[in-house]
């Protein structure tokens, strides 16, 4: 019994490196964090959120249904866009780009949109050791 | 990553929308991760 509480105020002491959370929440705004290590150099890392985003984000949360349709033209100002047959959308806006440490943008992802809501979202990028860091 | 959202949501408010954002940009952020490992 002892063990297990000392390894459970361990574990709340100090957190496996990769974790998401509502850090705070209320009827007018919340806050979600997420930081996950990846096995590359930042600039690698950010250049994938940057330029290669149709390869890794799921094409479920997509309106054309396809995350090729994805692009986020990163410097300020830029669109993270997605083409439609006929049409496109502005998902976010860039607001800061400093390739290999930290992208932010600005709007309201899916179906929040459609709501008299903003958001700012911030990437993070922390190497150390052969790894990075995605925080914020 | 972190995302912070404010404003109006009709009925219950923005904070009811907490967990599915978090469940869906937590996908995400994995995916990315992952890609960034193994390419």
């Amino acid at each position: 019994m002892r063990n297990a509480l000392l390894a459970i105020g361990f574990l709340l002491l100090c957190p496996p490196p990769g974790f998401a959370d509502v850090v705070d929440s209320s009827p007018a705004g919340f806050t979600v964090k997420v930081v996950v290590d990846a096995a590359a150099p930042a600039q690698r890392a950010y250049q994938a959120l940057t330029e290669r985003i149709g390869s890794w984000w799921d094409k479920d949360h997509t309106w054309s249904g396809n995350a090729a349709n994805l692009s986020i033209d990163a410097r300020p100002g830029g669109c993270f866009c997605e083409r439609l047959a006929n049409g496109g959308v502005t998902h976010m806006t860039v607001i800061y780009a400093e390739p290999g440490k930290l992208l932010r943008m600005s709007g309201g992802l899916g179906p929040l949109q459609d709501l008299a809501v903003t958001g700012v979202m911030s990437w993070a990028f922390t190497e150390a050791a052969g790894k990075t860091t995605i925080e914020r | 990553m972190t995302y912070k959202v404010g404003g109006y949501a009709p009925g219950t408010g923005v904070g009811t929308l907490a967990a599915a954002v978090d469940g869906v940009l937590t996908a995400q952020v994995r995916r990315l991760a992952q890609f960034v490992s193994t390419h």
